[in-house]
């Protein structure tokens, strides 16, 4: 069993005698209790997506799906091509097998890809990952609109809230179990 | 009005201070005097909290009914006396309470329904998250319950008691005032035609503000409630501030309040012209008042209660006139922002606040009339319930379904 604020995107966990990968993960800060993340998750039979939401202390049932490690190449259109790094072989998978997994994902980036019945049904990311900043703001010293976050864009297209003394070109580490700025490299 | 009339069972627990237990309290008064619920029971783990706030409770017994509730020391409640109670059917469990493990079997395990309540907020992510389902894949089916402003979320909770004392107390002002200055040994105000003021806030530095209501072109009444204002304005007045003991600067003068009951505190409120309230339970009272107010959010790390603050005014001020709350906004943000190292408001936000208490109230109203007609927490719980409920078949229902069901 393990917490559901220390699972996120592309782990699986077994409800009702059903698997579903969690493909999407938001972390909340609730009033003076838990805290609450809530998933989209979407059912390894079936392939229905679904929405649901736990206390950050709830406990769930994770299931560990065989693992391969591979290389991330590129995207196509929809699509991104994996390389099996024991075989060469190369496979595809969608946004929707992805989930949340495509906001971090930088080519050549080593990864775990999970497997059910043969198929890739996800990734699993590291902890942080280190992106590069490519628009945001400037931070106005003596802004006195109470602000203490800016929206700033990074590589792969993810918006993030970062501090006001980040800049553009600035390298800084998210923390992929809730999508956050962790720290300016 | 969609009507649940079956039993409903709720969880609550001491958190911190007396706001949320207030308000657990508030929500079981609300659902048995609406008689939405054939039965009301209120499983709470401290009844000597509970008993300042409502002086009929004891908190010796392990069951009592009050105010129409059926109300539980669950630390005393045994495992034989749960055993012989009627089985629950559904689940309100607040703030993240459930029942202790040794009691599931007999209060939670044969429920068929459990939906978790939570605070009061206007974030859009809570609005969104409201009823979201929450299968742990054992127990009762389980679902995530947002209380919030807007007719999207599952509204704030409205205590008709409050309206009741409210409408009674409108009628005789004169003499509301009168009784409420009892335990300072005076009949009137010590200055004709004062503002008063309720003063409910955290801890924090105020010289600007006391600085604006000495300034006032009207005497100012201040009712300080609660110890963090108390202490708060011990360190302004240099010296002790005890409750019952009347303090006078120019034509300022403050009152400071012993410990009062819900009801007392609610009345206080009812009675005042400006509100300053923390927290989420005063924060629904000023909002259900409809009295000009400026709402302390409760502290969280990195300054997140402005997030609060931020959702909160944006919802407001898509309902007032364009531009309506414009002046008050970085007052407020100040407010929440500051208010512990470096002094809630200056003494000329204060004036900007006291010189627009005007306009102030008619924003309020836009607000206030919203949510009593389009948000009113017991009115969409009740609605939520027919949803969740579809494919349920509840103990009390036999074959007949809910709405066969009449009260009593």
């Amino acid at each position: 069993m393990k917490e559901a604020q220390d699972l996120r995107a592309g782990n699986t966990v077994k409800i009702n005698n059903e698997l579903f990968l969690i493909t999407h993960y938001d972390y909340h800060k609730s009033g003076r209790n838990d805290s609450v993340v809530k998933y989209k998750l979407k059912n390894l039979r079936t392939g229905a997506p679904s929405d649901a939401i736990y206390r950050a202390s709830d406990k769930l049932d994770q299931i560990v799906l065989d693992k391969r490690p591979m290389q991330y190449l590129y995207k196509s259109n929809d699509t991104y091509v994996f390389m099996d790094q024991e075989n060469y072989e190369q496979i595809e998978m969608t946004v929707d097998d992805l989930g949340d997994a495509t906001y971090f994902l930088k080519e050549e980036m080593e990864i775990e890809v999970q497997m059910y019945d043969s198929k890739p049904v996800g990734v699993e990311l590291p902890i942080n990952v280190e992106l590069k900043i490519t628009f945001t703001e400037p931070g106005n010293k003596g802004d006195s609109s109470g602000r203490v976050l800016k929206p700033a864009k990074l590589e792969t297209g993810y918006e993030v809230q970062v501090p006001l003394f980040c800049n553009e070109g600035d390298i800084i580490r998210i923390d992929t179990r809730t999508g956050e700025y962790a720290k300016r490299v | 009005m969609s009507a649940f009339l079956g039993p409903l069972d709720i969880h609550a627990q001491r958190i911190d201070n007396y706001g949320d237990a207030g308000w657990s309290w508030r929500l079981a008064r609300e659902f048995a005097y609406r008689k939405t619920a054939t039965t009301v029971r209120f499983f709470f783990d401290d009844l000597s909290l509970l008993n300042r706030m409502e002086p009929s409770l004891s908190p010796e017994l392990t069951h009592q009914r009050v105010e129409g509730v059926e109300v539980y020391d669950i630390n005393r409640l045994t495992e034989e006396e749960a055993a012989s109670m009627e089985r629950p059917d559904l689940l309100l469990e607040i703030f993240g309470t459930t029942p202790p493990e040794r009691l599931h079997p007999y209060l939670l395990l044969p429920a068929k329904l459990r939906i978790q309540m939570e605070y009061l907020s206007a974030e859009p992510w809570a609005v969104e998250s409201h009823l979201l389902p929450s299968p742990l894949g054992w127990g009762p089916a389980r679902y995530f319950y947002f209380s919030g402003f807007s007719p999207e979320s599952g509204g704030i909770l409205l205590d008709s008691r409050l309206d009741e004392d409210a409408r009674e107390m409108k009628a005789d002002s004169e003499g509301a005032l009168a009784r409420s200055l009892q335990p300072f040994g005076l009949t009137s105000p010590p200055d004709g035609n004062p503002l008063k003021v309720f003063f409910f806030t955290y801890q924090g530095h105020y010289t600007g503000l006391i600085e604006a209501f000495k300034r006032y072109k009207r005497p100012v009444l201040l009712f300080l409630l609660g110890r963090e204002s108390l202490l708060s304005l011990e360190e302004e007045f240099g010296s002790p501030l005890l409750p019952g003991e009347i303090r006078r600067q120019g034509s300022l003068t403050l009152l400071p309040f012993p410990f009062l009951p819900q009801r007392e505190f609610d009345r206080l409120m009812a009675l005042s012209d400006l509100l300053f309230v923390r927290g989420e339970d005063s924060l629904a009272r000023a909002v259900q008042l409809g009295k000009p107010f400026l709402w302390q959010a409760y502290r969280q790390e990195n300054d997140y209660q402005l997030v609060k603050v931020e959702a909160f005014l944006k919802h407001w001020s898509s309902l007032a006139p364009p531009g309506a709350l414009e002046s008050f906004l970085p007052l407020w943000y100040h407010y929440n922002r500051k208010f512990e190292n470096e002094g809630a408001l200056s003494a000329e936000e204060g004036d900007i606040l006291l010189e627009s208490l005007e306009e102030l109230s008619s924003a309020v109203k836009f607000l206030s009339h919203s949510v009593r007609s389009k948000a009113d927490l017991v009115e969409k719980f009740t609605q939520a319930l027919e949803n969740l409920s579809k494919g349920v078949t509840f103990q009390y229902e036999g074959s007949a379904g809910p709405k066969s069901r009449k009260h009593g």
